[in-house]
C-alpha cells in the first residue's frame, strides 16, 4: 500500500524524498506512508467479518455438536423404569420393593430415585425376587435418604462407542443406541438418489455445454434451476402422492406406502441441478482448442465428448458429484414425509426406513426437553451425519487436487 | 376344595359382621374416629360441625368414603372444603341418609338424603351395591345409632356453575398438550371466542408428557391437556413451580384399533395377540399370529413416543415395559395421525392404533378391530366394558385460575360445553361424554380452583 502511494506520487524520480521535501515547506515532518483511509479499512473490515461469521458459525457448530454428543458418551442416560416403590424405604434399607410392570431390572443395574435434587444412586446386588432387589445405596457421590412410597424409578444405561456403531437397533427409550439403524437407510436412499442424479445430471450438463444451441440453453437453463428453487415439502409430497402410487402400480403390494426408493428417487431429482449446473461449469472451463483439436483429428462430437471433455473436466464433475451427495445425505423434509418414520435396519428399498436427518427432524418435532435421552441422542445423530459429510467434502478436495488437469 | 372354602369365608365373614353388629359401643361419629379406614372423615365431620347432628339418635345410614376415597381428591379440593364448612357439610350430609339401612334391605333407586333431600342414586348388580358412581366395600358397620356403609369415592352433589359471560374477561390463554385431546379444546376454544371472548387462545398439539413439561417445569402454559392423570414427579414438578395441579376430566377415548378396509381376514383380536403382533414387529407374519390367516408381513403403524397414546397403549398392552414395541423391527411412529391412517389404510396387512375420533373421522377408509369380541363405542367406553378405553383431561392449577380470570372463565365454560360436542353425530368429535357424577366432580375442583364460594347447590 506505501510502496503504491510513493509509486504513484508525483515525487517518483525526483531525488529528494518527497516527506523531505514537504517537511522542508511546511517546516514539519510529514509523513505519507500513514495516511489513514478509514472508510477503506472500514470495508475491509467488514469483508472480513463477513468472511469470519460464516467460519466462526461453523466452528459454533462443531463446538456444541461435539460437546452435547460427548456429554451423550460421557454421562449415564436414564431412562424411565415405568416403576415406583411400592414402600417407603429408609436411608439405612437395602432391600427395595418395586411394582410389577415397567422395565426388568437385573443385576448390575444402576438405578436413580427419584427426581432432582432429591434424587438418589443405587446399585443393584442382588434381584432377591421378582418385586424385592437388594441395592447398594448411595453410589456415585449421591446420598443415601429415605424415600417415600411411589418414588419414580430410573435406569442407568451408559452408551459406549463400541456399542453405539455396533449395536443393530436404535431406540433411545429402551437404551438402545446402534446408530447403523440410521446410517444404512441413509446411505441406501442416497445411493438411489445418485443413481438417479448422476446419469440425468451429467446428461444435462453435457448437452446445455456442448449440445444446446445458445437459444435452447437460453430457455433450459433457467428452467432447470427452477427445479433447484421448488421447496423441499413439495418434493415430499410429489414423492408420497405420485411416484409411489406409481411404485406401487409397477412392482404391487411389496412396496410400502412409506418407502425408501421414492424418497430416494426424488431426492435425486431435487440435486439433478445441483450436479448439472456445476458439472456444465467444468465442461465449459475445458479450454476451447482442446475441443478444436479434438475435431481436427476427426472424432466425433460424442468422441470429442467421452474421450476429451469429461477426463478433461474430472475434477470439476467429481466435485459436482461429491456435492450433491453430501445434499442427498442430508436432505430432510423429503425422507421425512416419504420414506417412513421409524428406524429400520433395511437394504430393501419398498420398505420403510429413516434417515439421520429424518430422524432428527421427528425427534425434534413437539418439545424436546433439555437433558432428555431423546435430546442427548439427537445431537449424536447429528454429529454422525456432521462427520460424515465433512468426510464426504475431504475427499472431494482430494479428488479435485488428484484430478486436476491445468491446461495453460 | 373352592366351594368349601367359600363357606369358611362365608362364615367367617358372618361371623365378623356379628360381632361388628354386636359391638355398638359407640355413635356413627365414635365409630368412624375409632376407625382407621376413615379417619380422614371424622376429622371433616369435626371440622364441618357435625359431630352434634351425627351423634344425634337418628338412626341414619351413612356411605363412608374410606381415606383413599378422600386421598384421590385433589390436594386443592381438600384445602377448600377444610376453609369452606358451609359446602364440607352440604357434602357430607350428602352421604348420610335417615333410617338404618342394612346391606340386606337396601333397595335400588333414588334415595333422600340430609342434603336438603338431594337424592343419591342407589344400584345393586352382581358386582355389589353402587352409590351414585361409588361403590360400597365395606358393609353393615354397625353403630348406636346407624350404620356405616363404607364407598370408594366421595359423593358429589349436584353443583351449578356460575354463568360464563366471556365477553367480561380479556387477555390471552396458552393451552399444550395431548394431540388426543386437542381437537376437544380448539373446538371450545373456537366456541368460546365465537361467544365474545376477545383474547387469543392458543392450543398446541404436543403429546401429553411434552405438555406437562411446560405446564410443569416451564410453567408456561394455563392449561394442559392430558389423555393420561398427571404422574407422581410431574405434580412434583409443578408444585416446585407453585402450581397445585387440577385435572378436570372431560371425556372419555377409546383406543381403535384399526386395519385397512381391504383387510377382510381380521374382525377381532385378544389383547395377548395385540401384544404379540405389535411386540413381534414386522419379523412375524399374520400367519404366526392365527394359522388361519395369510403368511403376509405385519406392517405396523404407532403414535410417537411423545404421545399419550403411545403411553396408554404402552401401559396397557406391554404392562409399561415399552421394550418389545421398540425392539420390534420396521414399526413406524408418528405424532401425525394422518400418517398412521395413510399408512394403514395403504396395505391389507397393516395394523395400527389411534384415538377413536381418528377413526370416526376415517370411518369409510377403515376398518375397526373387536378387542376381547367388544367393539369400541359410546357406550362400551363408558362402561368401561371395552379393554382400551382411557380419560381425557385438562388440568389447570388454582393458583392460575385465581391469578387470570380469563383461565377460570374459560375452564367452566369447557365444563359446561363439553358435553354437547362430544359423540357420533355430525359435527361431534368421537370422544365419550363423561356422565353427571364426573361431572359434578370436575364442577367442585372448579369451584375449588378458583376459590368461589359455593353458589346454588
Amino acid at each position: 500500500m506505501a510502496q503504491e502511494m510513493s509509486l504513484s506520487s508525483p515525487a517518483v524520480g525526483v531525488r529528494i524524498p518527497l516527506a523531505e521535501r514537504m517537511a522542508a515547506e511546511t517546516g514539519r515532518e510529514a509523513s505519507l506512508n500513514r495516511r489513514p483511509r478509514f472508510a477503506e479499512r472500514a470495508i475491509g473490515l467488514f469483508l472480513f467479518a463477513c468472511g469470519a461469521l460464516s467460519i466462526l458459525t461453523t466452528v459454533g457448530f462443531t463446538i456444541v455438536l461435539g460437546s452435547e454428543a460427548l456429554r451423550f458418551f460421557a454421562t449415564m442416560e436414564w431412562l424411565n423404569a415405568n416403576k415406583q416403590t411400592t414402600a417407603a424405604v429408609t436411608a439405612a434399607d437395602s432391600r427395595l420393593t418395586v411394582g410389577t410392570g415397567g422395565s426388568t431390572i437385573q443385576v448390575g443395574d444402576m438405578l436413580r430415585l427419584g427426581i432432582g435434587d432429591s434424587a438418589e444412586q443405587v446399585r443393584v446386588v442382588e434381584v432377591a425376587e421378582a418385586e424385592t432387589l437388594v441395592v447398594e445405596r448411595g453410589v456415585d457421590g449421591t446420598q443415601a435418604i429415605d424415600h417415600t412410597v411411589n418414588t419414580p424409578m430410573f435406569v442407568g444405561v451408559q452408551v459406549t462407542l463400541d456399542k453405539f456403531l455396533t449395536d443393530t437397533k436404535w431406540a433411545p427409550q429402551i437404551g438402545r443406541f446402534g446408530i447403523m439403524e440410521l446410517v444404512i437407510p441413509t446411505l441406501v436412499i442416497t445411493i438411489i438418489a445418485m443413481v438417479v442424479s448422476i446419469p440425468l445430471g451429467l446428461g444435462a450438463a453435457v448437452y446445455i455445454a456442448e449440445y444446446a444451441t445458445p437459444r435452447v440453453r437460453g430457455i433450459l437453463k433457467p428452467i432447470l434451476e427452477i427445479l433447484a428453487g421448488i421447496p423441499t415439502v413439495v418434493y415430499g409430497y410429489f414423492a408420497l402422492t405420485f411416484i409411489t402410487p406409481l411404485l406401487q402400480a409397477i412392482f404391487g403390494l411389496n412396496v410400502k406406502v412409506y418407502n425408501m426408493a421414492s424418497a430416494g428417487i426424488v431426492v435425486g431429482i431435487l440435486i439433478i441441478p445441483t450436479i448439472s449446473s456445476i458439472g456444465e461449469d467444468a465442461l465449459r472451463a475445458v479450454p476451447r482448442a482442446l475441443r478444436e483439436a479434438s475435431y481436427g483429428l476427426g472424432a466425433t462430437k460424442l468422441e470429442t465428448v467421452y474421450k476429451v471433455l469429461l477426463p478433461a473436466a474430472l475434477s470439476g464433475i467429481v466435485a459436482a458429484v461429491i456435492l450433491g451427495f453430501s445434499r442427498a445425505v442430508g436432505e430432510t423434509m423429503i425422507v421425512l414425509i416419504a420414506s417412513g418414520a421409524g428406524p429400520n435396519l433395511t437394504v430393501n428399498p419398498f420398505d420403510s426406513a429413516e434417515t439421520m436427518a429424518g430422524h432428527i427432524a421427528r425427534i425434534s418435532t413437539g418439545d424436546l426437553s433439555f437433558g432428555s435421552i431423546d435430546y442427548n441422542s439427537v445431537f449424536a445423530v447429528g454429529l454422525t451425519l456432521f462427520i460424515m459429510t465433512l468426510l464426504l467434502n475431504f475427499a472431494s478436495t482430494l479428488v479435485t487436487r488428484r484430478f486436476r488437469e491445468v491446461y495453460q | 376344595m373352592v366351594r368349601k372354602l367359600a363357606i369358611v369365608v362365608g362364615i367367617l365373614l358372618l361371623v365378623a359382621s356379628f360381632s361388628s353388629v354386636a359391638a355398638q359401643d359407640g355413635t356413627i361419629v365414635d365409630v368412624a374416629a375409632g376407625n382407621e379406614d376413615f379417619s380422614t372423615l371424622a376429622g371433616l365431620i369435626q371440622s364441618a360441625g357435625l359431630t352434634d347432628a351425627l351423634s344425634a339418635e337418628g338412626p341414619f345410614t351413612v356411605f363412608a368414603p374410606t381415606n383413599e376415597a378422600f386421598a384421590a381428591l385433589p390436594q386443592p379440593v381438600m384445602d377448600y372444603l377444610g376453609t369452606n364448612t358451609d359446602l364440607l357439610s352440604q357434602v357430607l350430609n350428602y352421604h348420610v341418609v335417615e333410617g338404618s339401612m342394612m346391606s340386606g334391605d337396601i333397595a335400588a333407586g333414588e334415595v333422600a338424603t340430609l342434603d336438603m333431600g338431594n337424592t343419591v342414586n342407589v344400584a345393586v348388580d352382581d358386582m355389589g351395591v353402587h352409590v351414585n358412581n361409588a361403590t360400597v366395600v365395606t358393609a353393615d358397620v354397625a353403630a348406636s345409632n346407624g350404620v356405616i356403609h363404607a364407598i370408594d369415592s366421595v359423593l358429589i352433589p349436584a353443583i351449578t356453575l356460575p354463568e360464563v359471560d366471556p365477553l367480561a374477561v380479556t387477555e390471552n390463554i396458552v393451552i399444550a398438550g395431548s394431540s388426543t385431546v386437542y381437537p376437544v379444546t380448539q373446538r371450545i376454544a373456537d366456541l368460546f371466542n365465537q361467544d365474545g371472548f376477545g383474547g387469543t387462545i392458543t392450543v398446541d398439539s404436543i403429546g401429553s408428557g411434552a405438555g406437562f413439561e411446560r405446564f410443569c417445569v416451564n410453567a408456561e402454559t394455563d392449561i394442559s391437556n392430558a389423555s393420561r392423570p398427571i404422574k407422581a414427579e410431574e405434580v412434583e414438578a409443578c408444585q416446585g413451580n407453585g402450581r397445585a395441579p387440577l385435572g378436570f376430566y372431560i371425556g372419555i377415548d377409546a383406543l381403535a384399533i384399526t386395519v385397512s378396509s381391504e383387510n377382510d381376514f381380521v374382525d377381532s383380536l385378544t389383547l395377548e395377540q395385540l401384544a404379540q403382533i405389535f411386540g413381534g414387529g414386522t419379523n412375524i407374519t399374520w400367519a404366526d399370529v392365527n394359522p388361519a390367516w395369510p403368511a403376509e408381513p405385519i406392517q405396523l403403524y404407532s403414535p410417537g413416543s411423545d404421545s399419550g397414546t403411545y403411553d396408554y397403549f404402552v401401559e396397557a398392552i406391554f404392562e409399561q415395559d415399552e421394550t418389545p414395541i421398540q425392539n420390534a423391527g420396521g414399526v413406524q411412529f408418528s405424532e401425525d395421525d394422518n400418517v398412521l391412517v395413510v399408512g394403514v389404510e395403504s396395505s391389507p396387512y397393516a395394523i395400527g392404533y389411534f384415538g377413536f375420533a381418528y377413526y370416526q373421522e376415517n370411518k369409510d377408509r377403515l376398518k375397526v378391530v373387536s378387542i376381547e369380541g367388544v367393539t369400541p363405542s359410546e357406550e362400551t367406553g363408558a362402561s368401561g366394558e371395552y379393554p382400551l378405553s382411557r380419560p381425557l383431561f385438562i388440568y389447570s392449577a388454582p393458583s392460575i385460575m385465581q391469578e387470570k380470570a380469563q383461565v377460570a372463565t374459560f375452564i367452566n365454560y369447557y365444563l359446561q360445553n363439553v358435553n354437547a360436542q362430544l359423540g357420533t353425530g355430525a359435527d361431534q368429535i368421537g370422544y365419550i361424554p363423561t356422565n353427571e357424577y364426573i361431572q359434578r366432580q370436575s364442577k367442585l375442583y372448579w369451584l375449588a380452583g378458583t376459590g368461589a364460594m359455593s353458589s346454588g347447590m
